[in-house]
């Protein structure tokens, strides 16, 4: 116990973080390149014909994985909101904002490829739905975070706490979104995988298989970009740190007079 | 082999998925690179400016 609160305090601290964090870097890519490549095979080539929707069905794996990483980045964010509203730790406010692009891009792509599977099973591209709705109003919730960080520029820790109050309301509309499809009348179908065991959603190993590789590789360049991104913020944001002007390595400096 | 690529009736759609979410996630890979390297070049020229004003001094 005493080695995971320790490793929790290191990884508070921006130059561990960023020393840490460093190592975690190319195997994570690998990691998430290696199964999206596997899932895509597999769920394009390899997985069997839908009795109902076709090929058309094969969009699920790449829409659903988005879909799925649209909500668990919100809830990292929110979390990571609380902890930079509540305790004002500057790697949640790393972490928060390094959430916002990737968790935009993947709720953009889960109303895109979600619009293109759409038209051959419903006839249309978009219908005022409360699972659509939803998730158009959770983007916005992304944008409104960049936007309202954005505004205060000057001051990027007061931009980050007020950012982080967008966030942390906007995680009432995880549960919304979740359950849309139950609560409301809706022509989107229910959800795709049962943890229950229930009858619903994909039944065969060989659909679920690349769906769930999928999942995993979209979670791994999660990770990665995450890093990344707040790797980034941090060294922004401490600049004038002596920690940020070790890592400055003088091979860059080549790179800078050149 | 053209088969392979063979989506039935809907391989606009299949395909057009596939690209949004590939030509996404390596968009904002390079841009997510792009972003940290550009930084820390500008922090090198920043310290590198202040260098040589305190050796001018």
């Amino acid at each position: 116990m005493n080695r995971i609160v320790k490793f929790y305090h290191e990884l508070g601290s921006p130059p561990s973080f960023y020393r840490i964090t460093q190592h975690w870097l190319k195997p994570v890519l690998l990691l998430a390149v290696l199964l999206g490549m596997y899932g895509l095979i597999e769920g394009l080539f390899f997985a069997p014909e839908d009795y109902q929707q076709g090929d058309s069905y094969r969009i699920i794996f790449v829409h659903v994985p988005a879909a799925w990483m649209s909500l668990f980045i919100y809830l990292g964010m929110g979390i990571a909101g609380i902890m930079t509203f509540v305790w004002r730790m500057k790697v949640a406010e790393a972490v928060m904002m390094a959430s916002v692009p990737i968790g935009a891009l993947f709720t953009a792509i889960t109303l895109l490829t979600g619009m293109l599977w759409g038209k051959p099973m419903w006839g249309t591209y978009w219908d005022w739905d409360a699972r659509m709705t939803s998730e158009l109003i959770l983007l916005f919730l992304y944008l409104g975070v960049m936007g309202i960080y954005s505004a205060y520029d000057e001051d990027p820790r007061k931009a980050a706490r007020l950012a982080s109050l967008v966030a942390i309301i906007g995680l009432v509309m995880l549960p919304i979104i979740r359950y849309s499809v139950v609560w409301w009348t809706s022509i989107h179908q229910g959800s795709s995988i049962s943890l229950m065991g229930g009858a619903s959603g994909i039944q065969d190993w060989s659909m679920l298989r690349p769906l769930l590789v999928m999942a995993l590789a979209t979670k791994f360049y999660y990770i990665y970009v995450l890093l990344k991104r707040a790797q980034t913020y941090l060294m922004k944001t401490e600049q004038n740190k002596q920690w940020v002007r070790n890592i400055v390595s003088p091979n860059d400096a080549k790179e800078v007079s050149s | 082999m053209m088969e392979w690529f063979d989506m039935g009736k809907y391989d606009f759609y299949v395909w057009t998925s596939i690209g949004v979410f590939v030509v996404g996630l390596l968009l904002d890979f390079i841009n997510c690179n792009r972003q940290h390297k550009a930084l820390r070049k500008n922090i090198l020229a920043k310290q590198q400016r202040k260098q040589q004003r305190s050796q001018n001094s």
